[in-house]
């Protein structure tokens, strides 16, 4: 099994994940100009941009998902191309992970919905 | 049963929802420069420019590729550049509304070129511009390129209501000296008007027995079209009189210059001393005719010189004790020499 298609289930599961909270999933892989987005959800009237990470093991313990600098340029920059592409406005909205992990040996599926992991303020 | 719960949940995960993603959409339609390349939108501003305020230019301000920003900001320079360029058409007129406000039709602007040159006339010019001239280009000439010029001149030429040229020969100059002469040149354009002006703009000073009600506009050939038109004939004029008389005297560079204080012109003055046009009652003209003394030009670069003010004094002193082998005029060149390089100095500049 090789990283690509981990990814793509971990995105599976990740929807599968939201819809169960209640929010309704917009797009997937959301593509803008070569910037691409795991995910757009609507909890209510917020629109949710999630990343979508996969891991195998838990490194000690980490509690909140780092996506990097780059990274976020990229989210932010399609985030702003799906408003743009839909009429103009920019609504409320979110930039929030979901990690997606096997734990105890791979006999457990875990599933973490980080709330707000960067804003758009931070560069 | 189990079936349609099977193909309602969907086997790949939650179905994408329609009816919320339609929430998330505006009023207005789907716009589709999104995935339009740059150099496509580019070509679709060109072809179709949008407005503020419409759909399409709410997308170009959405759109955050770097591309469509840039050509954002194309046009709204653009509409800025209109903007200005319609407020000038205006403003420019402003001076000559005012008087045609008060009741008078025709109002000429005057001004003058080549007050400064070593050589040649002084010319003016005066010009009626129709009430619904454009103002487009038209501007003080020293803002403008010589082709610019020669354009504008020919429009002004063709378009204005009456347009008249003045000028002071270079003896009239010396005789009466620059400022009078301008002002001889002045009254003879207004004189030369086909139609006589109800009312007078005139760049800098009002002219002295001019006859007429003039008003005297500081920066004149910058803030009124017509002044700027009177510039721009002023200028084109003289410039093709100087060339013309390259041909005559041809060791100086007027065709070039036009008899302005260039480096060029200086040394061709120091080298070949004065010809016929040169004005000797202007003092760069009198020191290169060889009529002043080697003493003279000894004392004045002592006095140009000295790095302080003790050893200006020196310099002083030294020509207060051979006064009696310079003439009037050379001493008073270099007394008001001396107290220029004295208050330089003082002020800790250098002398010159």
């Amino acid at each position: 099994m090789n990283t690509r298609k981990s990814g793509a289930i971990a995105e599976r599961i990740a929807a599968c994940f939201l819809a169960l909270k209640g929010c309704a999933i917009l797009e997937r892989n959301y593509r803008f100009h070569g910037k691409e987005i795991d995910l757009i959800a609507l909890e209510g009237e917020r629109v949710l941009f999630v990343e979508v990470k996969f891991r195998r093991t838990r490194q000690r313990g980490l509690p909140r998902e780092a996506v990097d600098r780059r990274k976020r340029r990229r989210i932010i920059f399609a985030a702003r191309g799906f408003f743009s592409e839909r009429g103009g406005r920019e609504r409320a909205c979110r930039f929030d992970v979901v990690e997606v992990m096997l734990e105890d040996g791979g006999r457990a599926l875990r599933a973490e919905h980080i709330v707000g992991a960067f804003d758009e303020g931070a560069r | 049963m189990v079936q349609s719960e099977e193909r309602e949940a969907g086997r790949d995960g939650p179905e994408q929802s329609q009816k919320a993603s339609d929430r998330v959409e505006d009023r207005g339609s789907r716009h589709g420069i999104a995935r339009m390349t740059v150099a496509d939108v580019r070509a679709l501003v060109a072809g179709a420019p949008p407005e503020p305020g419409d759909e399409f230019w709410k997308a170009l301000e959405s759109d955050p590729r770097k591309g469509v920003r840039a050509i954002l900001e194309r046009l709204l320079r653009a509409r800025s550049r209109r903007a200005a360029q319609r407020h000038r058409e205006t403003s420019m007129r402003a001076l000559e509304a005012d008087v045609w406000g008060a009741g008078c039709l025709l109002v000429a602007g005057v001004d003058e070129a080549g007050r400064g040159p070593l050589a040649g006339p002084v010319v003016a010019a005066a010009v009626i511009l129709p009430r619904d001239f454009e103002v487009g280009e038209i501007d003080d000439s020293k803002k403008l390129t010589p082709d610019k010029r020669d354009l504008l001149f020919d429009r002004i030429r063709n378009e204005a209501r009456a347009v008249g040229v003045g000028s002071a020969s270079r003896e009239r100059i010396d005789e009466i000296n620059i400022l009078h002469a301008t002002f001889e040149a002045m009254r003879g354009a207004v004189a030369a008007l086909d139609d006589a002006p109800g009312h007078v703009l005139v760049d800098g000073e009002a002219v002295p027995g001019l006859g007429l009600p003039q008003t005297g506009v500081p920066r004149g050939d910058e803030r009124s079209a017509a002044i700027a038109a009177a510039s721009i004939v002023a200028k084109v004029t003289r410039d093709r009189i100087m060339i013309g008389l390259d041909a005559e005297y041809p060791e100086y560079g007027f065709a070039r210059h036009k008899g302005y204080g260039t480096p060029e012109h200086l040394a061709a003055l120091a080298r070949f001393g004065p010809c016929e046009i040169h004005r000797r009652s202007f003092h760069v003209v009198r020191e290169s005719e060889g009529g002043l003394s080697e003493l003279y030009a000894l004392f004045r670069s002592e006095l140009l010189g000295s790095e302080d003010t003790e050893t200006l004094d020196a310099v002083a002193r030294s020509i207060a004790a051979e006064k009696e082998k310079l003439d009037s005029y050379e001493l008073g060149r270099l007394r008001g020499l001396y107290r220029r390089c004295y208050v330089r100095l003082a002020a800790g500049l250098a002398p010159r």
